[in-house]
């Protein structure tokens, strides 16, 4: 079985783009992304991270799962997949367009269509939703 | 259409300015997340999965090429090259940043648009048929109330923090293509016994987790009286609707506890003291006012009949194809309603480029086209077209990938945003949509089938319109795994009924499949020109979830 | 506590008591229930009384008595509760109340020219909730659509006018 990590994300408030915690900041690409393995650590962080609601740099800041393949978080449920990628529909929009914030795995495409251009790096490999 | 005169272009760009100074205060800190959120979505602004979401009211449906060029030009400049026709004939915006939303108002103000009430617990942006001013049985056109209603619900200081949201809709026509009974309120046109224009209004019909059918409250509400009426209805919800849980908040919920006479008593109790108090009587001169922007153009006198029009259809197999399905009469001789479908195979129902809405743009001002309306079906319509103009205007329509000749048919599927990008949904909605007309891809095999109105919502809250599908679908989300309930029967239109749940929930590989199983089994089983939705009102649920759960039933064997 | 009435700052000249304080001198702000039950002993004080509404009780319930009173407090538990907004309509229009209708508990700036409109005359909020606040929303907008009970003339009417 996997290991299971948890991650910190939020939607920064002056665009509303998906962001996740690293150590005391906030970044753009689930692979940059501190991951949990102790709860405690995670509830610490999560309430360092809603301070930063009052200092008006994100909203409702919350966690997720994720199961660990090797390095990699891939988050357990399909709304996070899609966060952290972008509507599945449309591979050319969102962050799975941008090498820089892709993530490291690719939502299998229900659709027919040609596959998106993504950040192939060795380890990029299918989630199916 | 209806021009903003002095009053109403200075409280939209009011409007405007408040909105920007409350997205300031925001920025500043000065208003918590909590306490914007409401004031936000009263502006038609949400924060979805990955960016704001901004709904774009297009009042009744009804936009000039001005208009839909100013939305094309906002798709550019603000957001990623595309916006999204939604089922309540608005525009959404799917990637707006927070910080330009005051300049993107700002923009639509310059074209008499905005973004009031299309969303909060408010009086939400009122909707009307989109064949308004052309349908040839239109008692009157229902826009002319529509506006009405626009103006009397804009900023009302009473119902603007309702128990839930509120929607209104207005038919003209006996036919019913605006779904009045899924409204909190639907407004139909008559004409009385004696010749007089009124209104008949139901309430308490909606969608959602508890689906309802409107009824009938008033079966006659005379002109002057319809605005004091609804302040009526509008203030008994408002007093007795429930807060205490937001899932039994519409009036619905409040109509269904009541019960329809006791309901209507209170009601009349509320509407006689606002009519004795006669401010919100709508005087005639008024009434006139407004009517006078929707008269319809002048009409060029022509024979019914036209040559190039006849001949076409008989030559091009796509022209002939897409004139027997995006076609409706009109009133005037030589006239034609166009359906501009939104929904070509494979693509994203309701989503349209830039280019596309300023091609559009483009072949309005060659073809003297006015106005585009907004369907609920999430498809345009080109109101008022010469019958001679068809064939060069289906030309330009096919340039632009908006020819699609499948009006009605099963590839002309309702369906919201989903996961995807929505915030609230359980399971995507859009890929299904897609596949489901991939499968059904071909015309022979559509107009086989015949009528068909598949409607495919991501969640209960059913912005997809399901339960008024032939055939609907809602996404639900089984721990974190997409699936999909099929639910046949329902209808939006004249004939409104709820669609029936079927069974348990269909995995995202069987849901394409088992929806193709009980068309199949339509078409053995239909009488010879019966609808889908007839058969099975015919035969009943049995034979279709047989076939639905034909393989699941041996695979458990 | 200062509070704001007719667009300034005011003195609450009002004791607001829960149901067990014993009676203070001067005016008193009750409870519906405690006025309800000791509706002959409060209105013998001959002293200015107050009835404080929570959210889902209507005016109605008051009675005749409305008409001893010089205050009624209506109570928004939060901002998005506004059923407030009804029943100060019915205060002022059916009831014919025409002494203090004031607010209280949790709403915004942004909803202060609503309230006016539905008769709402004295406001005891949060410290956002200030005379300059109350004079700006009222600025926010030239005119309104809607009759209400603040006599401001509808859009309809000033367009009836001038024609």
């Amino acid at each position: 079985m996997a290991k299971l990590v948890e991650i910190i994300t939020a939607n920064r408030l002056r665009d509303g783009a998906v962001v996740y915690w690293n150590q005391d900041g906030w970044t753009g690409t689930l692979a940059d992304a501190e991951q949990f393995s102790d709860k405690d650590a995670c509830a610490a962080a999560l309430t360092k991270a809603q301070e930063r609601v009052k200092a008006g740099e994100v909203v409702n800041p919350y966690r997720f799962e994720a199961r660990l393949d090797h390095t990699i978080a891939v988050p357990v449920k399909e709304r996070e997949l899609i966060r952290a990628s972008g509507p599945s529909i449309h591979p050319e929009l969102g962050k799975q367009a941008d090498p820089s914030t892709a993530p490291r795995f690719r939502i299998a495409a229900p659709a027919k269509p040609p596959r998106p251009k993504q950040a192939e790096g060795p380890e990029a490999f299918d989630v199916s939703l | 259409m209806y021009r903003y005169d002095e009053f109403d272009a200075r409280l939209v760009s009011e409007r405007v300015e408040q909105f920007a100074r409350q997205i300031e205060r925001r920025l500043k800190g000065e208003l918590s997340e909590d306490e914007f959120k409401p004031l936000r979505l009263m502006n038609g602004l949400y924060l979805q999965l990955h960016a704001y979401m901004l709904r774009v009211a297009i009042p009744y449906g009804t936009l000039s090429s001005s208009q839909l060029h100013m939305l094309a030009h906002v798709a550019r400049r603000y957001d990623k090259g595309y916006g999204h026709f939604t089922t309540r004939q608005n525009i959404q915006y799917h990637w707006p940043r927070l910080i330009d939303v005051p300049e993107i108002l700002r923009d639509l103000a310059s074209v008499q648009m905005h973004s009031l009430q299309t969303s909060g617990n408010c009086i939400r942006n009122v909707t009307a048929d989109q064949f308004a001013g052309a349908a040839a049985d239109e008692i009157e056109d229902p826009r002319i109330l529509a506006e009405i209603v626009r103006q009397w619900s804009s900023l009302h200081p009473e119902f603007s923090f309702l128990p839930r949201k509120f929607k209104i809709a207005v038919s003209g026509t006996p036919e019913d293509r605006a779904a009045v009974r899924f409204h909190d309120i639907g407004i139909e046109i008559i004409r009385s016994d004696h010749g007089e224009t009124g209104y008949r209004v139901f309430v308490g019909g909606g969608m959602g987790r508890t689906p309802y059918l409107g009824l009938c409250i008033a079966d006659f509400v005379a002109r002057e009286d319809i605005l004091a009426y609804l302040e009526a209805i509008l203030r008994v919800y408002n007093m007795e609707g429930r807060r205490d849980n937001i899932f039994k908040a519409r009036i619905k919920i409040l109509v269904n506890a009541l019960g329809l006479d006791n309901m209507r008593a209170r009601v009349w109790r509320e509407f006689e003291e606002i009519k004795k108090e006669g401010s919100l009587n709508l005087p005639e001169q008024e009434r006139a006012r407004i009517a006078a922007y929707f008269a319809p153009p002048e009409f060029e006198p022509l024979p019914d009949t036209c040559l190039e029009f006849e001949t076409a259809c008989s030559g091009d197999g796509d022209f002939a194809a897409w004139s027997r399905h995006n076609l409706s009469p009109h009133r005037a001789p030589g006239y034609a309603i166009v359906t501009v479908s939104l929904k070509p195979v494979g693509g994203v129902p309701g989503d349209c480029s830039a280019d596309q809405m300023d091609g559009l743009v483009q072949l309005m001002d060659e073809f003297g086209i006015a106005e585009i309306r907004v369907t609920h079906e999430q498809n345009l319509v080109l109101p008022h077209v010469r019958k001679k103009d068809l064939p060069a205007l289906h030309d330009q329509l096919e340039r632009l990938g908006l020819a699609s000749p499948n009006s009605g048919l099963a590839s002309d599927i309702i369906c919201c945003p989903g996961l995807d990008y929505c915030d609230l949904a359980n399971a995507r909605s859009i890929p299904i949509a897609q596949d489901l007309s991939r499968r059904f891809s071909d015309l022979d095999r559509q107009e086989e089938i015949g009528e068909l109105k598949i409607k495919m919502s991501g969640c209960i809250n059913a912005c997809g319109h399901h339960h008024a599908g032939h055939i609907g679908i809602l996404g639900v989300d089984k721990k974190g795994v997409e699936f999909y309930q099929l639910q046949l029967g329902g209808s939006g239109a004249e004939d409104a009924t709820i669609a029936e749940i079927i069974g348990p929930a269909f995995s995202k590989d069987e849901i394409v499949d088992a929806v193709e199983r009980v068309i199949t089994a339509y078409l053995r089983l239909r009488q010879p020109g019966e609808r889908f939705l007839d058969c099975y009102r015919r035969l009943g649920l049995e034979p279709f979830k047989n076939v639905a759960y034909l393989e699941q039933l041996h695979a458990a064997y | 506590m200062p509070l704001i009435r007719n667009g300034s700052w005011a003195h609450d000249d009002y004791t607001a008591l829960t149901d067990q304080e014993p009676l203070a001198d001067g005016g008193v702000l009750v409870s519906l229930n405690r006025f309800q039950a000791e509706q002959e002993l409060l209105l013998a004080r001959n002293q200015p009384l107050g009835v404080r509404l929570s959210s889902s009780q209507s005016p109605e319930n008051i009675g005749s008595g409305l008409h001893h009173l010089s205050l009624v407090a209506l109570e928004f538990p939060a901002f998005r509760d506004g059923r407030a907004f009804s029943w100060a309509r019915l205060l002022r229009s059916r009831l014919g109340f025409a002494g203090e209708i004031r607010a209280i508990g949790h709403f915004l700036i942004d909803q202060l020219a609503f309230m006016e409109r539905c008769g709402i005359n004295a406001f005891d909020g949060d410290a956002r909730i200030t005379p300059e606040a109350l004079a700006a929303a009222r600025a926010e907008f030239s005119n309104v659509y809607q009759p209400a009970v603040d006599g401001r003339p509808s859009i309809g009417r000033l367009r009836a006018q001038s024609s």
